[in-house]
């Protein structure tokens, strides 16, 4: 195939990236002023938070189109998203404890972005084990669809009821839309790890949709 | 209209089947009755911390016991193949949904107007003059569980491990309207609490709309044979 | 544990989970290509992608 290269080539570039995005964060990146050198794992904590998000939002298009045409694709880009999702946010609710407990001295609080990620991490749980549970595969697609988009709509929902009810985690830093608040030194660092997380998540979204079109592929050819 | 009278049709088919046995509607209610007692247990009632905490606990016993009553009228409707029966008729797919909705948001409202009295009893408080406020909230509640519980339910009437599939669906996705009817409940309670009332019930509505509108469109690839 | 140790957890743990990953995403692929080929050998007929 002639995109194994160019495959590989992103795979390089992507990791090289990831190493480059250690340098900047843990090296060049000024040291917080009031956190002090932990607050270093925001710059890959939030990244892996956004591209969680990204994968999530990749299963609702996923879904819908699936849905509408129908086509297995569509099923299988669906649910690698979600696996790679799953994937991120487990690391966001690792990381986020573990930055938690130095600066506020306690590993979880139900605020509005933690409780959000946790029920993130429930839905897509869920949607996965929905696809394990349903006896047939085509209709087990649908179900997953189906639930899919309603997970994913209810995400803004869940994070702004609960934001209307309480906030605690840091003022937002990066603010919900600008990138407003950052330290001058810190906005390259943390574009550049927005940069390698969202280039390794492309990268692992290629190569697991390809293994898993494969594996359909085959399970198709045995089933006949 | 053609289409009510669909929806009434169905629904009126599943009321008088639950009228002649009362099966879901009892095992919801002694489920949230057994929800409030042992919760009676835990917490001193007249404590400064009941008034918080009262809604809450009225909110966890609704959702458990709508959770058991969206599972067994969907048990009972897959166990006698009564679905195939239900699909086979003429019907507008999505209206099945809207009666099987209504229905069960009956189901709720039914259990959520006897347990509010006895949480009010057992837990020395007083609604007051909010009483149909309270109701109305009941019954927003009610009907955002509905709206996803009926389309979740039907999801995992059709998997392997029904009765397991249903929690582990509905509860992440109900989060906000539990929330916001359990704040809605908190701020009638408190007497002086009128405009975040008024908001957390927007809020509800709000979410409620989202919700119906939502299962209603996608409903229809849920049922596909 | 002082700060810098839970720093080292976490950038720990995402390197285990990344690697991981990669390295199940590419054995998923070598297999399912290998698997592929030898089905494209006994099945002589027409394969779609």
């Amino acid at each position: 195939m002639q995109s194994v290269k160019s495959l590989k080539i992103l795979i390089l570039l992507s990791w090289l990236a990831i190493i480059l995005a250690h340098y900047f964060a843990l090296i060049a990146a000024p040291t917080e002023r009031t956190m002090g050198d932990i607050q270093r794992i925001f710059y890959f904590h939030v990244p892996s938070a956004w591209v969680s998000f990204l994968a999530f939002f990749i299963v609702c298009v996923a879904s819908i189109q699936y849905l509408r045409r129908g086509e297995p694709s569509w099923d299988t880009l669906a649910r690698t998203a979600a696996e790679l999702g799953i994937l991120f946010i487990t690391l966001v609710l690792l990381t986020g404890p573990l930055w938690a407990k130095p600066v506020w001295n306690t590993f979880w609080t139900w605020d509005a972005r933690l409780t959000t990620s946790f029920i993130l991490w429930l839905t897509y749980i869920a949607y996965l084990m929905l696809r394990g549970y349903t006896l047939d595969p085509e209709r087990g697609a649908r179900f997953a669809a189906v639930f899919g988009i309603i997970g994913f709509v209810n995400v803004p929902l869940v994070y702004m009821s609960i934001r209307w009810w309480r906030t605690l985690h840091p003022a937002p830093v990066i603010g919900e839309g600008g990138g407003g608040g950052l330290a001058p030194g810190m906005i390259f660092p943390f574009i550049f790890a927005l940069f390698a997380f969202t280039l390794l998540f492309i990268t692992l979204l290629i190569l697991r949709y390809r293994a898993n079109t494969l594996e359909r592929c085959i399970k198709e050819i045995k089933s006949r | 209209m053609r289409a009510l009278r669909q929806i009434v049709f169905i629904l009126s088919k599943d009321l008088l089947i639950e009228l002649r046995s009362k099966e879901i509607v009892t095992s919801m209610l002694v489920f949230a009755l057994m929800v409030v007692i042992v919760f009676n247990f835990i917490f001193d009632p007249g404590s400064r911390e009941i008034k918080a905490v009262a809604p809450g606990i009225l909110w966890v016993a609704l959702i458990f016991a709508g959770n058991l009553g969206l599972s067994r009228s969907f048990a009972r409707e897959m166990d006698q193949g009564k679905m195939q029966g239900l699909l086979l008729c003429p019907f507008d797919r999505s209206l099945i949904y809207i009666a099987k909705m209504l229905g069960n948001v009956l189901f709720m409202l039914l259990v959520a107007l006897f347990i509010s009295p006895v949480i009010f009893v057992l837990f020395g408080l007083s609604p007051g003059a909010s009483v149909f406020p309270l109701a109305f909230v009941l019954l927003l509640g009610a009907v955002g569980l509905s709206a996803v519980g009926t389309l979740f339910a039907t999801i995992s009437a059709h998997t392997r491990a029904r009765e397991v599939m249903l929690p582990i669906l509905l509860f992440p996705v109900s989060v906000p309207v539990i929330l916001a009817a359990a704040k809605s409940t908190v701020h009638l309670l408190d007497r002086g609490g009128a405009a975040e009332t008024a908001a957390w019930i927007r809020i509800l509505v709000a979410f409620d709309l989202i919700f119906v509108v939502l299962c209603y469109l996608l409903y229809e690839h849920v049922l596909e044979e | 544990m002082s700060d810098l140790h839970y720093l080292f957890s976490a950038f720990f743990v995402i390197w285990c989970a990344l690697l991981l990953l990669m390295l199940h995403t590419v054995n998923k692929l070598a297999r399912a290509e290998k698997e592929l080929k030898q089905l494209n050998i006994a099945d002589r007929g027409t394969v779609q992608k």
